[in-house]
């Protein structure tokens, strides 16, 4: 008992003696605004006995794949690539599941309240893996070159620029009967903007520094219905990092959830009002009923959206709405 | 009445003529005068002192904006330095697992960083009114480029006027997009390198170029080739005896996390030191692009030892230093 002792001791003092890696994706290193987030993290958590070393990482496929090879003790990444380490945070991104801002403030508040750290303890640990942080980055719009493309039959045919590591974006643009042209982070813009494809998708946080209105020309638009909200999560090994860090680094997030929606609203308020299209109702209704289908598939037959976390995400969708119709169908 | 309206026109005339006048002679005098010096805090503190009053006279003449784009990136140098001091406040009380203190440091350095921002955009923005939108065609589809002779000091004024554009949106970004500079500045900037050649002021504008190229995600040019650019123009640069190229070289390594290659540029840059004429009339930019990469080092040696590097150490502290040579074999060291 006493040598178990002695050893848990010298454990933890090894544990708060050394410095634990924080491998982050930001587009912009170390000047953009995940990092930023980054550097209130590292702050917060001295006070949490831990100390972060900050490494930038322009390639976010690079950020994730050192930190499954180990050589970073948690990662930061959007959830699209957290997904393979947590389905759970990983179906946040789940299209169209997120509507507005309200409903992703409820839904962060859930998964990252220390409340509900023991109702939710399998989900947000999974494997080697935990969860430790949830930061909205804003919605993703959908970037059409045509304003007449205002409808999900419209878009058929379409060609879009996809991000092909996304197993859901691919379905996604396979059910709605277009195209896709093959995409990364850095390819897209430059497709939407040359008129390779006649669509893109992109937060708004995007459209001024790739300059898309140069694709979006006198004539395109920025349909307004969110086909996904986009999020930075720090993944961990939660061996490596001392007992309930994870509650309190995930409490800290949803501290600064405020924080990162206003400058998401920011973006989204440069984009000028003559760009924005309005769904109409009846297309509106349409467009969610492909979105759900598709969530349902990729749930059912693809397994990559968790059930919970699209429960969790119909219940606040039904919170603020119930009379949505999903909301008696329960197919979540 | 009439004669209080015609006297009040008059004022309005020769209160703009002094403002021209006043204008003329910041960018025409005491520029160049300035840009010799190497006190790099006086040249700041100019800038902060005499913004207020250049600009006072901005109702009546646009003339101001001229020597405002030096007037204000001067003015955001002071609270660039601030925020630095600021952060190495930060990475000190991490060091020492003072959290309080951590917060309080990194409060201050945001803060500062919004100062830096919207002085370095009051910069941008008089360089748009001076100059026009940098970036933008013209009638023919030409890049728009302002009558400025190569080599002249005006046309120096205006490529610092597209760093501060740059250096505004870095600022803001870490200072919690507070300052709402707006970003479409960094590609327009990218374009308006355009109006030099990569030659023009010591490998600048292609340095410029090359970084901004690294931070945008854009396939247009592969990043071995922005990469190539940027060490490039750093050599250029120091033949030159000019540091601003190498000192953007080694920023951008750092912000993307390629340390191993910083600390040689920063090796590199440490040999050169010692034997660097910097070109006279241009002092005052090699003293500040010094302070960048000292600033560089500070950060590396506060993170690793809890203090800033000594005076006379311009190098990595040996936990970021490239891995030591293998040892001497006995042949090398007692051998023929």
């Amino acid at each position: 008992m006493r040598t178990l002792l002695v050893l848990l001791t010298l454990a933890s003092t090894a544990l708060a003696g050394e410095k634990r890696t924080l491998c982050i994706f930001d587009i912009s290193g170390a000047n953009g605004d995940t990092f930023t987030q980054a550097k209130q993290m590292q702050t917060a958590a001295v006070a949490w006995g831990v100390e972060f070393e900050l490494k930038p990482y322009t390639s976010e496929k690079a950020a994730a794949d050192d930190f499954r090879a180990g050589k970073c003790h948690s990662v930061l990444i959007t959830g699209v690539r957290a997904r393979q380490f947590n389905a759970f945070t990983g179906s946040l991104e789940a299209i169209g599941a997120i509507p507005d801002y309200d409903v992703l403030r409820t839904v962060l508040s859930q998964v990252q309240a220390p409340k509900n750290a023991q109702s939710l303890g399998s989900r947000l640990v999974q494997g080697d893996f935990e969860v430790a942080g949830v930061f909205p980055v804003g919605g993703v719009y959908l970037f059409v070159n045509d304003k007449s493309i205002n409808s999900k039959e419209k878009l058929a045919g379409k060609t879009i620029a996809t991000l092909d590591y996304d197993k859901a974006a691919v379905v996604m643009v396979d059910v709605a009967g277009a195209s896709m042209k093959a995409a990364d982070i850095t390819t897209f813009a430059g497709m939407f903007n040359n008129g390779s494809v006649q669509a893109c998708y992109a937060p708004a946080a995007a459209y001024k520094p790739l300059e898309l209105q140069k694709g979006l020309k006198s004539n395109g638009g920025v349909i307004r219905l969110p086909l996904a909200m986009l999020t930075v999560q720090l993944i961990i090994r939660p061996k490596d990092f001392p007992a309930g860090f994870g509650v309190k680094a995930r409490e800290f997030a949803l501290s600064k959830y405020g924080e990162m929606v206003a400058i998401a609203k920011k973006a989204e308020s440069g984009i000028p009002a003559s760009y924005w299209i309005d769904i109409s109702g009846g297309d509106r209704d349409r467009y969610e009923a492909l979105f759900q289908d598709v969530r349902v598939r990729l749930r059912d037959k693809e397994a990559v959206f968790h059930k919970d976390m699209l429960r969790m995400m119909l219940k606040a969708r039904c919170a603020k709405d119930n009379a949505r119709a999903e909301c008696a169908a329960k197919r979540e | 009445m009439k004669r209080s309206i015609v006297l009040a026109l008059l004022a309005s005339g020769c209160t703009g003529t002094v403002g021209s006048m006043l204008s003329n002679g910041a960018v025409e005098v005491t520029a160049p005068y300035t840009l010799g010096t190497e006190d790099f805090g006086m040249a700041c503190a100019s800038g902060v002192a005499f913004g207020n009053f250049l600009m006072a006279y901005t109702p009546f003449t646009d003339a101001p904006h001229r020597a405002n784009v030096a007037g204000a990136s001067s003015a955001a140098m002071c609270a660039e330095a601030d925020a630095f001091e600021a952060e190495l406040r930060r990475l000190r009380a991490l060091f020492e697992k003072r959290p309080l203190e951590a917060e309080d440091a990194r409060i201050t350095e945001q803060n500062l960083h919004y100062l830096a921002a919207i002085r370095n955009h009051s910069a941008f923005k008089s360089l748009v009114i001076t100059y026009g939108a940098p970036g933008e065609l013209d009638e023919d589809g030409k890049l728009a480029c302002p009558d400025l002779e190569p080599g002249e000091v005006e046309q120096l004024g205006f490529l610092l006027g597209l760093s501060s554009g740059v250096l505004a949106v870095v600022h803001d970004r870490q200072s919690g997009a507070r300052a709402n500079v707006p970003m479409d500045i960094p590609p327009a900037i990218r374009r308006a390198t355009g109006c030099f050649a990569d030659t023009d002021w010591w490998g600048m504008p292609a340095s410029l170029r090359s970084a901004l190229e690294l931070s945008l995600p854009q396939d247009d040019v592969p990043p071995e080739t922005s990469w190539a650019a940027l060490a490039g123009a750093a050599e250029k640069g120091a033949a030159a005896g000019m540091s601003l190229p190498r000192a953007l070289y080694i920023q951008t390594l750092a912000a993307q996390g390629r340390l191993d290659v910083a600390c040689a540029e920063i090796a590199k840059h440490a040999a050169w030191e010692e034997t660097a004429a910097p070109p006279a009339q241009y002092r005052l930019l090699d003293t500040y692009a010094r302070h960048l990469i000292r600033h560089e080092v500070n950060k590396l040696w506060t993170e690793a030892k809890g203090h800033r590097a000594p005076p006379t150490v311009m190098a990595c502290p040996e936990s970021n230093a490239a891995p030591d040579a293998p040892p001497d074999t006995p042949e090398q060291l007692f051998g023929d």
